[in-house]
């Protein structure tokens, strides 16, 4: 499917996801991008796809967690 | 995607081939004009081998000779193959704004391989090489992972669908192929282009990680233990503050009865300076014994001071006169031998010698001896008044003797005594005056009680001694909770840590909880919209193809089942059977109309290659298809024999950017009506369009259609 | 048989009535009872002190006209007590009447006494009196006077 086009449904579907902290469903769209890009990848050729799913799980809850209260200041 | 050249060298029948493509968007089709056995399969394969290689060829290349198969063994045994391909892709990616930022880049892939003959039917291929190069302003750059990126642009699983033949579009529909297998083909083609599988792998993926992540979550348990830990670090700053402010207190406390001590020191001191009240009562008792006992004493003074009226010296010296007087008489009388009488102790003595004085015998009981007697007791007594005279005499005598004597002079007694009271009464004076001293020293202390301030410096000492027995217990305490603070937030720090990592893998969590929910939602609206409108699409393409009436025609309408199944219903919606009750052309038309929807749907900007699409289509149905089909690609590349380009000529006119014509050289003289001259067999492009012929392509009858005309 | 040691003591010692309260004054011994006065302000223990020492001043005035009332405070038992003053009274006596056998007539010399205690009393008052000072001490002070200057 045309990226943009599986993009902007994502997008529509992120904007209806909680959003956490500000600029969360940005960050959430750029994750989901990026794991549908890795899969995308994985696709073609054999990729480390889980752990790179997770990483990207991780990375979108760092971000929701440094831009709370209880994660500020700490380091990842 | 479009392409823009083609290249092959040594590809089989192409042995040195260049194609060039329509990108024009308005003139979206190219048309490979070729016959059959003229290399269009050849081409199909030849591009997809420089795309995808092997896995590009039928069989996976397999048993998929490349190497010419008239190939000059003499000359040499290996041939290199080169496959080259010119394509743009424009790029489209969001702009962080809402809106898609697009970039046309054009690039050049170059495959190429060496095939090598071992015997009439064995050849070796080795591994082939691919790279990628990125025009640009100074000509063509490698690029780094080439093939990955063919593949990203243009999934090789989706290959199928852009480069195929109208046979094998065929597998969709056709009962040749079992069921299964084409609801298989319809499904995978679909979720292939709606990116289906994407999204569910990448939710399978996600909902593992979200596994693996709620392990972490569950590995925390110290919120409880951090709840007893924070209460207690509750607990232990209220009673540092408790104890600060008590300590601050005590320092306060211990200032105040510092000050007070040194007040009542002061006090005390000019109190002392004027005296001790016990010191000075006591003083004041000693003074009133001391005066009490002068007092008594001089009482008994005084009593000596009377007794001094009636002792003996006073009279002697008042009747010293007197004394004299009588002195001298009865000393006179003495003289005269008055006093004192002798003759009684002669008369006795005479008695018991038994012998008067006058020599006669004193014999008892005779008259001498009896008068002898008498005598003595007359002489007796007249001598009690001489005798007193006697004693008086020496008596006079000796009290004047005494009236001169210090002792026998009352004058020295008396002053004696006037001494002593006099000293007495200074005595007690003074002690009077040292007790009025003393008791007004008192008088002037009644504000000033040395004992009060005594018991008051004790007071205080004795409560100081007790706030800095607490100064001292309260700092042992302060530090004893700074120590347990310090524990308790170390352990704060550990479980806070914990707590935090245990909130970071929640956040993490609820992340990989919201992608996959995202997934899903974007999976189901996909499904739900994108869908339908592929089936839309393709029912309004498959429609318009075949030219058909929704009203009255048999065929009313194309749909794909939930099964997947591409169906196409008659009138009251009644399945039709696409093997029985649609003719070829329908059938063509059919996958034709699925493989454009789903592509358009898909979005997805690739070209379509189709070989002989239009193959069992005549008239209006194809023209339908080729109108059709060149309104909703992108790039449409056509390879068309002169047979399914006939009645086609005008759209060709109209969409076609770029039109060749292809031959094969062994052709001649079955097929050709030229010599092309060539060695070998190989596949001959020319320029012509679909209207001309020339001498290298001129086919045998050429001259006599009157659809073409020759090229000079 | 051995001389008497007081041949005054059933003899009346006596003062004159008009001086009774002035002797009463001096005197430490209350005939009414109650407290001791000081002996600064009653010199005299008893009685017969006021009245021997007055019997020693009036000897230095000499014999009186005969007191017409007399007040008998005692007899000379009391002289008993202290003999010097029988010795001094016998020794005045002597004097007075230049008769050692005086002796053999005590009424006379207590007589004697009694007239020159009633003719010393009034000196003694004086002397009592004579002063700002308490009694005992106008009293040493006039005594004091009497004695001759020291050389």
């Amino acid at each position: 499917m045309n990226p943009k086009k599986l993009i902007s449904t994502i997008e529509k579907k992120c904007q209806e996801a909680p959003e956490r902290v500000p600029d969360y469903h940005e960050a959430l769209l750029d994750a989901i991008s990026d794991i549908v890009w890795a899969e995308h990848q994985h696709a073609i050729r054999a990729t480390t796809i889980q752990k790179t799913v997770t990483d990207h799980c991780e990375a979108l809850g760092d971000f929701v967690y440094r831009s709370t209260e209880g994660g500020k200041g700490i380091e990842s | 995607m479009r392409f823009r050249r083609a290249s092959f060298t040594n590809f089989r029948l192409l042995r040195d081939l260049e194609l060039e493509f329509s990108t024009d968007s308005k003139s979206p089709l190219t048309v490979i004009r070729a016959e059959n056995e003229t290399g269009k399969t050849t081409i199909l394969n030849a591009l997809q081998w420089t795309l995808f290689g092997e896995e590009g060829l039928p069989t996976r290349g397999a048993s998929y000779r490349i190497i010419p198969i008239d190939w000059d063994t003499s000359a040499s045994k290996a041939a290199e193959i080169v496959g080259e391909l010119e394509f743009e892709h424009t790029f489209e990616r969001p702009d962080g704004k809402g809106g898609w930022i697009q970039s046309t880049d054009e690039y050049l892939v170059r495959r190429t391989a060496t095939e090598m003959i071992r015997g009439p039917s064995s050849w070796k291929r080795n591994e082939d090489s691919f790279q990628l190069f990125k025009k640009d302003q100074s000509g063509y750059t490698p690029e780094k992972s080439g093939e990955l990126f063919v593949r990203q642009i243009m999934g090789s699983n989706l290959k199928d669908l852009f480069f195929t033949d109208g046979d094998r579009a065929l597998s969709f529909i056709t009962s040749e192929v079992p069921t299964g297998e084409k609801r298989k083909m319809v499904r995978k083609a679909i979720r292939d282009m709606l990116g289906f599988e994407l999204l569910e792998n990448a939710l399978s993926h996600v909902k593992k990680s979200a596994v693996e992540i709620r392990g972490e979550v569950k590995q925390f348990s110290g919120a409880d233990e951090l709840n007893a830990l924070q209460e207690k670090m509750r607990r232990l700053e209220e009673k540092e503050a408790e104890n600060n402010k008590r300590l601050s207190e005590i320092d306060g406390e211990l200032k105040q009865v510092n000050v007070d001590v040194q007040m009542i020191e002061q006090k005390l001191e000019r109190a002392l300076e004027r005296g001790n009240r016990e010191e000075l009562v006591k003083q004041k008792q000693l003074k009133q014994s001391q005066l009490s006992s002068a007092r008594t004493r001089l009482e008994a003074l005084r009593r000596e001071h009377g007794e001094l009226f009636k002792v003996e010296p006073l009279g002697q010296f008042l009747l010293k006169d007197h004394i004299a007087k009588a002195s001298k008489i009865l000393n006179d009388l003495k003289a005269k031998g008055r006093i004192p009488r002798t003759a009684i102790p002669v008369l006795r003595e005479r008695l018991e010698m038994r012998e008067c004085i006058c020599g006669e015998v004193l014999e008892p009981g005779s008259v001498h001896y009896q008068h002898v007697q008498d005598l003595i007791v007359q002489q007796e007594a007249a001598s009690v008044v001489d005798d007193r005279l006697t004693d008086l005499r020496l008596i006079a005598n000796q009290k004047l003797l005494q009236v001169s004597t210090p002792s026998g002079d009352w004058g020295n007694l008396a002053n004696a005594i006037i001494q002593r009271r006099n000293d007495f009464d200074k005595q007690i004076a003074d002690l009077e005056s040292e007790l009025k001293t003393i008791e007004s020293k008192i008088n002037e202390l009644p504000e000033t009680d040395i004992g009060f301030l005594r018991e008051q410096k004790r007071a205080r000492l004795e409560h100081k001694e007790e706030l800095t027995r607490e100064h001292g217990i309260r700092l042992s305490d302060r530090e004893r909770l700074i120590r347990e603070k310090k524990n308790a937030n170390e352990e704060w720090k550990v479980l806070t840590t914990q707590q935090k990592r245990f909130k970071k893998v929640a956040c993490r969590l609820d992340a990989a909880t919201d992608i996959a929910d995202v997934l899903a939602a974007s999976y189901k609206s996909i499904e739900d919209s994108e869908v339908p409108r592929v089936c839309n699409a393709m029912n309004d393409y498959f429609l318009s193809m075949i030219q058909a009436d929704p009203e009255n025609s048999i065929i009313r309408k194309a749909d794909i089942s939930e099964a997947y199944d591409i169906v196409v219903y008659g009138p009251q919606d009644r399945l039709l059977d696409t093997d029985l009750d649609l003719n070829g052309a329908s059938r063509r038309a059919l996958t034709l109309a699925f493989i454009l929807a789903l592509t358009e749907v898909s979005g997805v900007k690739a070209p379509n290659i189709i070989d002989t699409p239009l193959g069992m289509m005549s008239g209006i149905v194809k023209q339908s298809v080729l109108r059709t089909a060149v309104s909703h690609t992108a790039q449409l590349i056509l390879f068309l024999t002169r047979d399914e380009i006939s009645g086609c000529e005008d759209i060709i006119d109209l969409y076609a950017g770029k039109v060749f014509t292809l031959s094969n050289s062994a052709h001649y003289p079955k097929q050709l009506v030229n010599n092309t001259s060539t060695a070998n067999m190989q596949a001959l492009l020319c320029d012509c369009n679909h209207r001309q012929y020339c001498d290298v392509c001129e086919r045998i009858g050429d001259g006599k259609n009157a659809r073409l005309t020759q090229r000079n | 048989m051995s001389y008497i040691t007081n041949p005054f003591q059933n003899l009346d010692l006596e003062i004159p009535e008009t001086l009774r309260p002035e002797v009463e004054r001096f005197c430490q011994t209350q005939p009414s009872g109650g407290a001791k006065p000081s002996p600064d302000d009653s010199p005299f223990d008893r009685y017969i002190d006021i009245w021997f020492f007055a019997v020693c001043v009036g000897a230095r005035r000499g014999k009186g006209p005969k007191v017409k009332n007399s007040h008998r405070f005692i007899t000379g038992e009391i002289l008993s007590r202290d003999p010097y003053r029988i010795e001094l009274l016998e020794l005045l006596a002597i004097a007075d009447s230049t008769n050692p056998w005086i002796l053999e007539n005590p009424a006379g010399i207590i007589d004697l006494a009694n007239n020159l205690a009633a003719v010393g009393l009034p000196e003694v008052v004086e002397m009592l009196n004579d002063g700002t000072a308490k009694p005992i001490w106008n009293l040493t002070d006039s005594i004091i006077g009497l004695l001759p200057e020291p050389n």
